[in-house]
């Protein structure tokens, strides 16, 4: 894999800690990546993740989106890697 | 001919969903096909139980393969190849940037200077050594594109590489077109003689009536839109009447006319219309609350403008939406039209260099407006410098390795990672580093809107619309330009 930046998290202190939506389970790099793309907040706490929430009604939307990424991600591990696109073949062609 | 539809294996794809019920899947060759839940699920664990004809259309759009259908990789790998040709053919795109002066004092443009400043211009061996470089690319069609500020401010310039490359290409004999970017406003009798003897286009930009436009490009003597409109008449009468393509900057003012817009390209006889949000670099990023907008509000402006256009095309007034068109060229064509911002490995550098006026060799227009803001660390070399050694510069190397989509955070599992890649440029702007997570950049938010947006309507199309986006799917314009 190659070197990337680490996603920047986000540590609004001020939050109300009840929008702070616990995240149970360890979430790959991507999946961190598609939360903050949506808009979503995201912090460490000790060896979780939360996410903010705008207000209150929207826990349950998150939650659903949360599960709806995580069972498409069960379902992209079925799928083959695209390994016909490789790094070398343009590292070549721009020399 | 059941045989040929006995499964095999899976393929490597990716998926996108538009509800909870229902994805648009796309292969590795850039093919799509609408799948419900369950058709999806069948498909990645038991593609046996997917009805004849779904099974049928996935194995032909290269999402399985039939045990008996020999070569389906090599073919898939080809038509891979097909859509990469734009980024591994060579440069084809040489921009040169022979000044920086300009008339107009616009709120966004990144680099322009005014006309009583000095300096701002290329040195005629500069001239000589840009294009000596520009034969070096394998590219067998190249087009030169003349930018500023306002080239024609040093028409002698531009003359000296034009009448340099039809000279080298007596020996070279490529395939070669010019292309000029101004304001036309400066623009002579004589020029479009030139020009026409040259096989050499205008490009223009044309914001949308007067009032806006005026507003867009301040002239102290506010009459901007006028002396454009003159140029692009000019250039028809001497040049032919598709001498000159437009190019609109979308503004928060443009925000509140998407009709108005569409229109005037319409009055002013122009077959296509390209509604592209401002690029926040340099002076524009500085400027950003006047002129900055939310993505919502660049895409509630740019539905009512496609719609508007469609409602010219179905009265039997063609225009082509430039974006709509690069999107559906993405989805519905095999062979790519080369848009620089979506290629994987970046189009910067690869498809695109950039000779500036400052000495130095930029692998986009978006890199040599950062530098003008400070940020020079995308600079590949100096002009005169061989194609060699600007394409072997760890920038150049770094640019590749960042962009590849298959690879890159985020963009290995997007659905549209065939039609796209990660924009370091862009992310370089953004974030001031070009390793950024690509799905945190405008970019990547911007593009993956357009492209849901499109397949949603391709998914519930009518033969009308369907037929106007396998026409703008095709890589060429209408316009000469």
């Amino acid at each position: 894999m190659l070197p990337v930046t680490n996603i920047n998290l986000i540590y609004p202190e001020s939050s109300p800690a009840k929008l702070w939506v616990d995240i149970n389970r360890p979430l790959s790099l991507a999946l961190q990546a598609e939360l903050i793309h949506r808009g979503y907040e995201l912090r460490q706490v000790d060896a979780g993740l939360q996410a903010l929430c705008s207000e209150k009604s929207n826990i349950p939307t998150f939650n659903e989106l949360l599960t709806q990424l995580l069972d498409d991600e069960v379902t992209r591990r079925k799928i083959p890697l695209n390994t016909l696109v490789r790094l070398d073949m343009f590292m070549e062609a721009s020399e | 001919m059941n045989a040929n539809f006995v499964v095999g294996s899976l393929l490597p794809f990716g998926f996108h969903r538009l509800d909870d019920q229902s994805v648009v899947a796309v292969s590795a060759a850039g093919d799509h096909a609408f799948l419900t839940q369950q058709e999806l699920s069948a498909l990645v664990q038991a593609p046996e139980k997917l009805e004849f004809k779904k099974r049928a259309e996935l194995q032909s759009k290269y999402f399985l393969t039939g045990k008996s259908s020999f070569g389906t990789l090599e073919l898939l790998r080809s038509r891979i190849a097909a859509r990469k040709e734009t980024v591994l053919a060579g440069q084809s795109l040489h921009i040169i940037v022979p000044t920086l002066q300009c008339e107009h004092s616009c709120q966004y443009c990144q680099v322009s200077r005014r006309l009583e400043d000095v300096g701002h211009s290329m040195t005629p061996i500069q001239i000589d050594a840009a294009c000596a470089t520009i034969f070096q690319s394998q590219a067998n069609a190249l087009t030169i594109e003349f930018q500023g500020g306002d080239p024609l401010l040093r028409f002698d310039l531009i003359q000296r590489a034009i009448d340099l490359i039809q000279k080298m290409n007596l020996e070279h004999k490529r395939r070669i077109r010019f292309v000029v970017a101004s304001t036309l406003h400066q623009l002579t009798s004589g020029m479009c003689e030139y020009f026409r003897n040259n096989q050499v286009y205008l490009s223009t930009s044309l914001d949308g009536p007067a009032t806006l436009h005026n507003k867009n490009r301040p002239l102290p003597s506010r009459d901007s839109h006028a002396r454009t409109l003159a140029g692009i008449e000019l250039a028809r009468r001497i040049m032919g009447p598709h001498a000159v393509a437009a190019l609109m900057t979308t503004t928060k003012a443009s925000l509140a006319y998407p009709e108005a817009i569409v229109d005037e390209y319409v009055k002013n006889g122009f077959t296509e219309i390209f509604i592209r949000p401002l690029s926040l670099y340099g002076f524009a990023k500085r400027n950003i609350k006047h002129l900055g907008y939310t993505l919502p509000e660049f895409t509630n402006f740019y539905q009512k403008a496609l719609h508007r256009v469609l409602e010219w095309n179905a009265r039997g007034t063609e225009l082509r939406e430039g974006t709509a068109a690069l999107i559906f060229n993405k989805l519905l064509s095999p062979f790519d039209a080369g848009y620089v911002d979506l290629q994987s490995p970046t189009g910067s550098g690869l498809a695109v260099l950039v000779y500036n006026y400052d000495g130095y060799v930029y692998p986009s227009d978006e890199a040599r407006m950062l530098a003008e803001t400070g940020d020079c660390s995308l600079r590949l070399g100096s002009i005169g410098e061989s194609l060699a050694q600007l394409m072997t510069s760890p920038v150049m190397r770094q640019l590749i390795e960042t962009s590849i989509s298959t690879q890159a955070v985020g963009c290995e599992i997007c659905a549209f990672n065939s039609f796209c890649g990660p924009d370091p440029v862009g992310a370089q702007a953004e974030f001031g580093d070009m390793r950024t997570v690509a799905l945190l950049t405008e970019h990547c938010k911007r593009y993956k809107w357009l492209f849901e947006y499109f397949f949603r309507k391709l998914r519930t199309a009518d033969d009308d619309f369907l037929d106007i986006a396998y026409r703008w799917a095709h890589p060429a314009g209408y316009s000469d330009a």
